[in-house]
């Protein structure tokens, strides 16, 4: 019986043990975000310096799959300090369910408003309230070529879609391939073709209407939204238009699809991609010289009237509001934290990181389109509700591989417009 | 920290079964102390089986029945919407897709799997070289779905005619026949799901050749020696005697292949994600679960499911009790 009680005594303390067993207390930040590889390093970098100064420590969790973790953490009520968010349309979902903190009340906003443009504030702001801060970006809608390539044939930077168009049909009388596209990206496919067509949309219709599409007050099935689908078809659904044709577009994942541009002979002449592209073209392409041989111009003006950047891009959201996590936020807004990530290529919207931050030409010149651009959009489809982005990326995918059923898609996404926004 | 929670991970590893020891002692002491003799050997199962129903209670009946409420609910869960989410399983266009695929996977899938398993644990029993052939075959059940999925999705590549062929089985294919068109297997709706399935057969095929295999190890060699001296043809003898004797060992696999087919989702979450008509029960679920956070359509979608596995179940667990009975 001695032994009995012995062995009820020792399981009574190792349960105690479990549950009062205290954790050491200590100042800390915990990130959750999608990055990995060079972004973790440049970050680890950042996290680095800011622990160096303030002794709070960082917990960064990396996460592929984004979506599902912050779900059910949520969910268990265990969310992370901060997130660094690629989708805005999370972070609205998140807002509306009052699950984060105004950050407003988290930084000193007339400093913030020193280095960060209304434009950014009101990107980030959810009915009003202040809620995502935007970090890293990228420009959409440029569109890469090989300089010395055009030149050696006698072609030159489009000014107008008019034009574009007129060289994209030249390149195909002679037998040529004017683009090259590529649209696969796993889970995510069809993401490249939306930002075709959302590009295509703002420089057609200018950025209010655009705002009302994402927003959806514009219906799927009208004039607009079915003209900015195909002009976006004219060159995407054309076999002879694109390299690989319909197929080819279909099945190319978005980072191999510069290959045949760069690539001698050239098998293709132009790629509308983000400014990330220019990294990875740089990968595949070790021996190209920026500017003479890798060069972009802007997707062209349709409309005169209206010109617009658009952008993708992290934005932090805090879930939190301890003493740390404004420090850490206060860090990551400032120009010192974001000249990290300037080094890499990735446009910053602190404007006071300073050009010198920007090491090759064509990451300063990325820079300076953000500063000097009048009017910044978002990536329209990562603003619209998650089901809606989704169905669009897989509804460009159905269009691409038969692009007689543009009003079917459009039809079916008009009817999911008309319950996604709630 | 994370000593701390190295620590406490340990600390419940050792626990665990520490406590359940001491709960079965504690229980039986009680036990013995309280109740009479009879009394007693109807109440120590029932105490024995309590953690158990403890667990199964937290982990599954819990759940159950929350998503059975939510799946009444909208989407984050703050208003009765009744039947509603019900109907956008039966209604909706992805739905309707994704229930004809699942049909489409639980047909071919089972059908063609169990077969090519069937025969070829009949060919391989008489070759010598059985279990270096049985290895090979069974290799790709070792993988994981998700590998899998890569590998094949590698595999399938499209590269316009003309272009070096990457993918191998358009690479196969243009070698063969230098005037075959290079096909987009994935991106092609009229055969792009059968594509997939084909991925799930070349991995569930070994699982069902090693099971029948070792059930056709089961057959005594003088009933079909007996057969034989009879006159029977080797065919004759498959379907009259290796096949009835079989039977049960078929039936395990084929309820277990559409229990597993009505889940399918690494293979479509991985090579399509659903897009041009591939989608599936499992993977639309996930999808409104994950990516549109939508409880309620999620738990009817659950719900559903489960619904259609359970006649399988039943099935089964009613001819497990007549084995056991005759």
């Amino acid at each position: 019986m001695s032994k009995f009680l012995l062995l009820v005594s020792i399981a009574a303390v190792l349960i105690l043990g479990i549950f009062t067993g205290c954790q050491p207390e200590q100042q800390k930040v915990t990130v959750l975000g999608v990055w990995g590889g060079s972004e973790l390093d440049v970050f680890n970098k950042i996290i680095k310096a800011f622990q160096d100064k303030t002794g709070i420590t960082v917990e960064f969790e990396s996460t592929r799959d984004i979506n599902t973790v912050m779900v059910s953490r949520l969910q268990a009520g265990n969310p992370p300090d901060i997130a660094i968010l690629p989708q805005l349309s999370l972070l609205v979902d998140m807002a509306k369910q009052k699950k984060l903190q105004d950050l407003s009340t988290l930084l000193d906003m007339n400093e913030l408003k020193k280095s960060y443009s209304q434009s950014w504030i009101d990107l980030g702001s959810v009915n009003g309230k202040f809620y995502g801060l935007f970090f890293k970006t990228a420009i959409k809608g440029l569109v890469y070529y090989d300089p010395e390539v055009f030149k050696k044939e006698g072609l030159s930077v489009p000014k107008t879609w008019d034009e574009l168009m007129a060289l994209s049909h030249k390149l195909v009388a002679e037998g040529k391939t004017p683009w090259a596209i590529g649209i696969e990206s796993g889970s995510a496919t069809g993401w490249p073709a939306t930002d075709w067509i959302e590009n295509i949309f703002v420089r057609l219709y200018g950025a209010q209407k655009y705002r009302d599409w994402y927003e959806g007050k514009l219906a799927w099935t009208s004039d607009e939204v079915k003209k900015a689908w195909q002009l976006f078809g004219d060159i995407a659904t054309n076999n002879k238009m694109v390299y690989g044709g319909r197929n080819g577009v279909l099945s190319t994942s978005f980072q191999n699809a510069g290959d045949p541009v760069f690539s001698s002979p050239p098998k293709a002449y132009m790629l509308q991609q983000a400014s990330f592209m220019a990294g990875m073209l740089k990968d595949h392409f070790p021996d190209l010289k920026p500017i003479t041989q890798l060069n972009f111009f802007i997707l062209p003006p349709i409309n005169p009237q209206y010109s617009a950047v658009e952008i993708g891009g992290d934005v932090l959201a805090a879930f939190k509001s301890t003493p740390e996590v404004k420090s850490f936020l206060t860090y990551l807004a400032s120009a010192d934290a974001q000249a990290y990530f300037a080094k890499t290529g990735a446009t910053m919207p602190n404007k006071n990181v300073p050009q010198s931050a920007y090491e090759t030409e064509i990451d300063k010149r990325f820079a300076k389109i953000l500063t000097s651009a009048n009017t910044i959009v978002f990536d329209a489809s990562d603003m619209m509700p998650s089901e809606v982005n989704s169905q669009f990326w897989s509804a460009t995918v159905s269009y691409i591989q038969d692009p007689t059923k543009l009003d079917e898609l459009l039809g079916k996404l008009e009817n999911l417009r008309k319950t996604a926004y709630k | 920290m994370n000593l701390f929670q190295i620590a406490l991970a340990l600390v419940f590893m050792a626990g665990i079964p520490i406590f359940l020891v001491l709960y079965l002692l504690v229980a039986e002491k009680l036990a013995a102390g309280r109740a009479k003799k009879r009394k007693r050997k109807s109440l120590l199962p029932w105490l024995w089986l309590a953690p158990a129903f403890v667990l199964i209670l937290v982990f599954l009946i819990y759940p159950l029945i929350n998503t059975t409420v939510l799946s009444f609910m909208n989407k984050d869960s703050t208003r009765f919407v009744g039947l509603e989410n019900y109907r956008f399983v039966f209604t909706n266009d992805s739905m309707l897709t994704a229930l004809r695929n699942n049909l489409l996977w639980v047909v071919f899938f089972t059908l063609v799997t169990a077969t090519v398993g069937l025969v070829l644990a009949v060919l391989m029993d008489r070759v010598r070289y059985e279990s270096v052939a049985k290895a090979i075959i069974f290799l790709p059940a070792c993988i994981s779905f998700v590998a899998a999925g890569v590998i094949w999705r590698f595999m399938y590549t499209y590269q316009p005619k003309g272009a070096a062929q990457i993918g191998t089985v358009n690479a196969i294919l243009t070698a063969i026949f230098p005037n075959f068109q290079p096909q987009a297997w994935l991106f092609n709706p009229i055969f792009n799901n059968w594509a997939l399935i084909v991925v799930g057969i070349w991995i569930w095929t070994g699982f069902a050749l090693v099971i029948f295999s070792a059930s056709l190890k089961g057959i005594p060699p003088e009933l079909l020696e007996a057969a034989r001296i009879d006159g029977a043809g080797e065919i004759k003898i498959f379907f009259k005697i290796i096949l009835p004797l079989m039977s049960q060992t078929i039936i395990v696999v084929v309820t277990y292949f559409i229990i597993n087919v009505l889940k399918i989702f690494d293979i479509i979450y991985v090579m399509t994600n659903g897009n041009l008509g591939t989608e599936v029960i499992a993977n639309r679920m996930y999808k409104e679960m994950f990516t549109f956070t939508n409880f309620g359509h999620a738990g009817a979608i659950a719900i559903f499911l489960l619904l259609a596995v359970i006649p399988v179940m039943v099935m089964n667990v009613k001819r497990f009790r007549r084995e056991r009975s005759g």
